[in-house]
């Protein structure tokens, strides 16, 4: 799947960030895009049936640059090497996150059945998914050698190897999701589960242990290099092609790709009165075994170097670019497996303003609350927990509009902004997580732009 | 950043860091002088050596001398003794007389002037007749053998068959002799003499992408200013001076020399057998800039010249085994700006 290989490739040097989308939680018309990542919203504000099609999810964002930086760098004349100190000066010592997601929610579909009256019995859903994650995780030390050398390391054993992991899969899901009441307290719970069929396309694959560190003899006499890496990498063919400008998705099919695997999440809901609801779930467990154009590149070893060694006979050949070979990889072509990246997440959405309309009622005012917490700096998580809250307001519920502010994750301070429109069946909106590259350029680190367009019966 | 800096192939950028490291290192010992690897001698082997007068008719019977010989030569002024583990010992040997070398006449490397067996240090057998005016050559290798300051060379077994009124003339016939020391274990050098080592070596600072930047030309490094140490530990018994030139491709040209002057380097102290019993130990800074990091750049082979002196060291000779070395390691410590 070319299109995603080479967003795959490009999207490596790109900063970003990948956030779940609160945006997509705290509006009532966007509910299917919602259940793509907590279950539990599968069927919400959904009569009968619904439908979404080619739903898309972008993020980008860092945990050091902002967009004023990174305009400077692709407008200024000449990049100074201020410009390149600055930003390395804004690097934290250990840990420095960039990050990039897409996600295409090709066509997700979902059925309310049974029930008593108003209420179904169940929702069940299906749908296929594109995924493309990108990420990276450093330290400040390659930067910094790069910029300044590596005298001022001297004495110092530094980890200059960044990680980097990417995977681009394809989710064919069914998703399930239910309601009973606790006892007969009122609280209704709403178990939900969502199976995955994962369809591996392309990933980097970089552990979280890899090391390649570097000793600097105080004196420059010698250079210890120590070697612990692995990186594994499939670039297969998939089924989803850029044809042109458009997307052929006849060529779809189960066996074809770069490996297979299952993803599972899992939620649930409690509601303990009809206008609080609070949402916990465990999404992306699992994992992809990559089998098809597999390379393994690994390095399990160390290298002590004093220059290039003279013999003082004739005929020898003094190349000083023998440093240059010292790092080479080995090679083998092993399958492997590739997590997915678990995150947990807890949402509440209290609703104020409830207005009983003729087929369903609504909350004039709907406040959420997201707190987001990934296991690994790895894909779209990361262990800084986010923590966003947000407002909506709805139009007579047919124009929703909301602004919601988070602190945390990979870009730290976000604020963003959701508008939806219900007409009839159709349902369109526009939505972001953070658009303070916009408002303040020189404090956003990252953006995401999110769309709805379904239909609901 | 770095990275989108270097995607940006239309505005020039750099950084300049100090960058520490080592460059070159290697050691010098007995087995790497490479006046031990060119030792040649000319002998002349006159009429008179196998008893014939020269520019008079002579008739003969036919010769059977058992040793014509001995010629001396001494293997350079500054050799007391050696050890030699591996020889190689090549020549050739041109007959100049007017009558035929017979098959079976050896040519012999004696390390004293008697003529016995057990000071052979190495023989070449003449397996067919030379003829006058033809050579025979021969290459062979020799082990394990003590020399000592000279070496003697004998024609044994000569033969030559019968001729009459044949003329000698003054011109003699010729052996060219080469010894090349391939590894040796110990030797013994005369204090107070001076001698050197000279290689050239093909030489390559590295190309702009070899040098780590991967960018096909795009990343370039240029060293602004900086020094090279040089450390040196002189296990040797003798004291040295050192220069490395830096040629063209051409070979004959040089572009620029690392030191200003000769580096001078101490000398150590061995025991009887040999053995460092005191390593001189020193540090030199060289102070390079942007023209001779160039020129240095630019050189395709490098000279190392190497001028050994036992000046003032006690006894006749100083000792010296192949655990002996004088160790010498080059670093940088340069300021570096790399442009993308």
């Amino acid at each position: 799947m070319k299109f995603f290989q080479i967003l795959l490739l490009f999207a490596l040097p790109i900063t970003g960030i990948a956030q779940v989308n609160l945006s997509d939680i705290q509006d009532s018309h966007n509910s299917m895009n919602a259940s793509n990542f907590l279950p539990t919203y599968l069927g919400d504000h959904v009569n009968k049936f619904g439908i979404s099609l080619m739903n898309t999810y972008a993020s980008l964002g860092s945990s050091f640059t902002t967009f004023q930086d990174a305009k400077a760098y692709l407008t200024s004349d000449q990049i100074t090497s201020e410009m390149i100190g600055n930003s390395i000066s804004k690097l934290d010592r250990n840990d420095n996150m960039v990050s990039a997601s897409l996600d295409i929610a090709l066509i997700n579909i979902c059925f309310n059945i049974g029930g008593k009256g108003k209420k179904p019995a169940a929702t069940l859903g299906f749908g296929v998914n594109e995924r493309v994650e990108v990420n990276s995780v450093f330290n400040d030390n390659l930067l910094v050698l790069a910029y300044q050398g590596n005298k001022q390391f001297a004495g110092q054993t530094i980890n200059i190897i960044p990680r980097f992991n990417g995977m681009a899969f394809t989710e064919y899901y069914a998703a399930a999701a239910t309601d009973f009441e606790l006892g007969n307290t009122g609280i209704q719970i709403r178990p939900a589960v969502k199976i995955s069929y994962l369809s591996g396309q392309a990933n980097v694959n970089m552990s979280k242990d890899n090391a390649i560190s570097l000793y600097t003899e105080p004196q420059g006499r010698y250079l210890d290099f120590g070697y612990n890496y692995s990186i594994n990498a499939s670039l297969g063919n998939d089924s989803l092609k850029l044809a042109g400008n458009t997307f052929n998705l006849n060529d779809k099919n189960y066996k074809i790709g770069a490996g297979s695997g299952l993803g599972v999440d899992f939620a649930v809901r409690i509601t303990p009165m009809k206008s609080l609801s609070f949402n916990l779930g465990i999404m992306d467990v699992g994992s992809i075994r990559f089998n098809k154009q597999v390379v393994n590149m690994y390095n399990h070893s160390s290298y002590h170097y004093e220059g290039q060694e003279l013999t003082f006979s004739e005929n020898q050949t003094i190349s000083l670019d023998s440093l240059a070979n010292i790092a080479k990889p080995n090679y083998s072509y092993e399958a492997y497996s590739a997590k997915l990246p678990t995150r947990l997440i807890f949402t509440a959405n209290y609703g104020m303003g409830y207005v009983q309309g003729k087929k369903e009622g609504y909350y004039k005012h709907q406040f959420s609350a997201i707190y987001l917490q990934g296991f690994d700096n790895y894909l779209s998580a990361t262990t800084r927990a986010y923590v966003a809250f947000g407002y909506t307001h709805s139009f007579k519920n047919v124009f929703n509009a909301g602004i919601n502010a988070g602190v945390g994750g990979v870009t730290g301070e976000t604020v963003g902004l959701l508008f939806s429109l219900k007409a009839g069946a159709f349902r369109f909106g526009l939505n972001s997580n953070n658009i303070l590259p916009l408002i303040i350029p020189s404090a956003g680190k990252g953006a995401d732009l999110g769309m709805l367009l379904a239909l609901a019966f | 950043m770095l990275l989108i800096a270097s995607c940006n192939k239309d505005k020039a950028s750099n950084v300049t860091g100090d960058w520490l490291f080592p460059i070159a290192k290697g050691n010098l010992s007995i087995n790497s002088l490479s006046q031990l690897k060119n030792l040649n001698y000319t002998i002349n082997i006159p009429a008179q050596s196998i008893g014939q007068p020269v520019n008079i008719p002579v008739s003969s019977p036919g010769l059977q001398l058992d040793h014509v010989g001995p010629f001396p030569v001494e293997i350079t002024d500054w050799l007391h003794r050696l050890d030699v583990d591996t020889l190689e010992f090549s020549g050739s040997l041109n007959n100049i007389f007017p009558i035929p070398i017979g098959a079976g006449t050896v040519v012999t490397m004696r390390t004293s002037r008697d003529t016995g067996i057990s000071n052979i240090a190495g023989t070449a057998v003449v397996s067919s007749t030379i003829l006058p005016n033809q050579a025979f050559s021969f290459d062979i290798q020799v082990n394990k053998k003590t020399l000592g300051d000279s070496v003697y060379f004998f024609l044994d077994h000569f033969n030559s068959p019968a001729y009459n009124n044949l003329v000698f003339a003054t011109s003699p016939t010729v052996l060219k002799i080469k010894l090349k020391i391939i590894t040796a274990s110990y030797a013994e050098v005369y204090t107070n003499k001076t001698f050197s080592s000279v290689d050239t070596a093909d030489f390559s600072a590295g190309s702009t992408d070899n040098i780590g930047s991967r960018t096909n030309g795009t990343l370039s490094d240029t060293s602004t200013s900086g020094i090279i140490n040089v450390f040196t530990d002189n296990g040797l018994p003798a004291n040295v001076q050192g220069q490395l030139y830096f040629l063209d491709d051409s070979k004959t040209q040089v572009i620029d020399s690392l030191f200003v002057s000769q580096l001078k380097i101490g000398g150590g102290l061995t025991n009887s057998a040999g053995t460092t019993s005191f390593t001189n130990s020193q540090s030199t800074q060289i102070t390079v800039n942007r023209l001779k990091l160039n020129h240095i750049s630019a050189a395709k082979y490098v000279v190392s010249h190497f001028s050994f002196n036992t000046i003032g060291f006690t006894g006749p000779y100083v000792s010296v085994n192949t655990s002996a070395y004088l160790g010498i390691q080059f670093t940088g410590d340069l300021n570096i700006r790399i442009n993308f």
